[in-house]
């Protein structure tokens, strides 16, 4: 027996074995199941014209959500729809909510003291014996001094860790109800968390103010990792169009070449990720925020999903799309938006484990916004200062 | 091309190369449940990259080169998946659990192990999936003399490998394999 033949026999199976698969039912299931996928950024989609955009949601402008519509000149008013038209169970696409995002959003205050967000931060990891899932959260403060004589305040405060449903009360009751939780080191995790290194309290922390100096000074927060000063936030251009090529020719003088990833979807992903972070923190005038959002409705791969209530509980209009960690590895992005604020209310990222009882349990990892804008208030100082 | 050409396409495409990514799957993996990802996984690259998936039989080899860095990329964890494929996993356990082929104790096994990975890679696409020098050279985005050269050597190797493996077939017969085992 030669070689080759000895390798080929050793084929777990052969060719005969697998005539008439294509067919099966797990083949046709499959099938079916890819064909419903979004599909991803076709290369070099441009940005339509945004007269355009609203002249094709005019026309199917019969949902239930305050849309935008196209008035004379190209300037964009809302108008309520009535929600028993014609079409009253048709959902807003994913385009019409981040429109009547854009044009509400246009009308927040466009000065203040302060730029002011606060955020609860709420991530899920099982037990150390993965019987049950715990749900940790913090939130946080950040107050961007506009003025020179104001001061710069971050306020953190851990709200604790609790069994994120009933169904893991239940488990965690059955264990005892422990309020600490010792991880060992080498725990399994499929990188769906990180496993804590010091023993995690369920007890929520102080809350406690930090002062912040040195590069915080003069900043305005950062886009996409890079801090931006005052100046720079004000020089960001507001036409939709010249908002792309600046945030375009920004995401181009990146190095993506052994990213992995496709460059070009590399880029296409920085991109929306810009825009999600100019809506969600940076304090740029409404009008940038507004374009932010148009940008978006005109990226493919961003999708509709109907009403949905955000971690804290405030109900919104919810997009997702698809983002590649890896090459080849994927996770869904939810964002929660109010179309009547245009205010993004949550970013949530849903994943699933096998529990060791074989239940499958979803860990969420969200970020809720409570507050992003501008403010005359003053932030409440608890006694304990950093 | 609209939505409905690109599903028409694409099922074509599905249907025609299913079986040969579902074989490489199965021959590459270990456990049904990690073919069945590879299989999911390689055609959901392709229908979202379908702008670049060629037609005809170039499809096939662009295909097994996604099949391949999918493989290669490929740890099991729930939130890498995209599609549930659970029928396809349980069909999959179903041929695992056929009834073998050839291949016990016979020093073959520890023969491929010796191998270094890109070795058996080429081995395997020659013998196990069919494809000729040429073809593979697509596959792995080389030249058809590069693929031809490392094929050889990688035919050498394993020649090697199965002398140290199986002394038997190199000629030194049937030396006992437990030699002087106090009871």
């Amino acid at each position: 027996m030669n070689n080759d033949q000895i390798f080929k026999d050793r084929a777990r199976v052969l060719d005969e074995d697998l005539a008439g698969r294509a067919s099966t039912a797990g083949a046709d299931a499959l099938l079916a199941e890819i064909v419903s996928l979004e599909r991803v950024p076709a290369r070099r989609r441009l940005l339509p014209a945004p007269g355009r955009v609203l002249l094709g949601l005019a026309a199917t402008a019969a949902v239930a959500v305050a849309v935008p519509v196209m008035l004379s000149g190209g300037t964009v008013s809302v108008v309520p729809q009535p929600g028993t038209s014609a079409s009253a169970t048709a959902e807003p696409t994913a385009r019409q909510i981040l429109l009547a995002a854009a044009v509400a959003v246009e009308k927040a205050p466009a000065s203040g003291d302060y730029w002011r967000t606060a955020t609860v931060h709420q991530w899920m990891l099982t037990d150390p014996t993965r019987s049950y899932v715990l749900e940790g959260s913090r939130s946080l403060e950040t107050w961007l001094a506009k003025r020179p004589d104001l001061q710069y305040w971050r306020i953190r405060q851990d709200l604790g860790v609790k069994p994120a449903t009933p169904q893991d009360e239940a488990a965690w009751r059955a264990a005892g109800a422990p309020t600490s939780w010792r991880y060992p080191k080498d725990m399994k995790t499929e990188n769906l968390f990180s496993v804590p290194s010091r023993p995690l309290e369920a007890a929520a922390g102080e809350r406690t103010a930090e002062r912040l100096y040195g590069k915080w000074q003069g900043s305005a927060g950062d886009l996409a990792g890079e801090d931006m000063t005052w100046k720079e936030v004000r020089a960001i251009p507001s036409e939709p169009d010249k908002l792309r090529s600046y945030l375009e020719e920004r995401v181009g003088r990146l190095d993506l070449a052994g990213s992995g990833m496709d460059v070009e979807e590399a880029r296409a992903y920085i991109l929306l990720r810009n825009c999600v972070g100019i809506i969600s923190g940076l304090p740029a005038s409404p009008e940038v925020r507004a374009s932010a959002y148009r940008i978006l409705a005109s990226l493919p791969g961003i999708r509709a999903e109907g009403e949905m209530t955000d971690p804290l509980g405030r109900r919104g209009q919810t997009l997702s799309y698809q983002e590649e960690i890896e090459p080849g590895l994927f996770t869904q992005v939810q964002l929660v938006v109010d179309p009547s604020t245009g205010l993004l209310l949550a970013e949530v990222r849903t994943n699933t484990t096998k529990l060791a009882n074989g239940r499958e349990a979803e860990l969420r990892l969200s970020t809720s916004f409570r507050e992003i804008g501008w403010t005359d208030d003053r932030p409440e100082l608890p006694a304990h200062q950093n | 091309m609209s939505e409905q050409d690109d599903r028409s396409r694409f099922e074509a495409v599905y249907r025609r190369t299913y079986e040969q990514i579902l074989g490489y799957a199965m021959r590459r993996c270990s456990s049904p449940e990690d073919a069945a990802d590879v299989v999911a996984e390689t055609y959901v690259i392709a229908w979202r990259r379908m702008t670049e998936l060629p037609d005809g039989e170039a499809g096939k080899l662009w295909l097994y080169g996604v099949a391949r860095r999918v493989l290669a990329n490929h740890r099991r964890s729930e939130r890498r998946r995209l599609t549930r494929h659970t029928e396809l996993t349980d069909e999959i356990e179903r041929l695992y659990a056929a009834p073998a082929h050839p291949g016990e104790q016979d020093g073959v096994g520890e023969a491929m192990d010796l191998l270094a990975d890109s070795d058996r890679e080429l081995l395997a696409l020659n013998l196990w999936e069919g494809l000729d020098p040429g073809e593979i050279a697509t596959v792995l985005d080389c030249s058809r003399n590069a693929a031809r050269i490392r094929l050889h050597r990688a035919r050498k190797r394993f020649a090697k490998a199965l002398e140290k493996t199986r002394p038997s077939v190199a000629g030194f017969l049937s030396r006992p394999l437990i030699e002087k085992e106090s009871g």
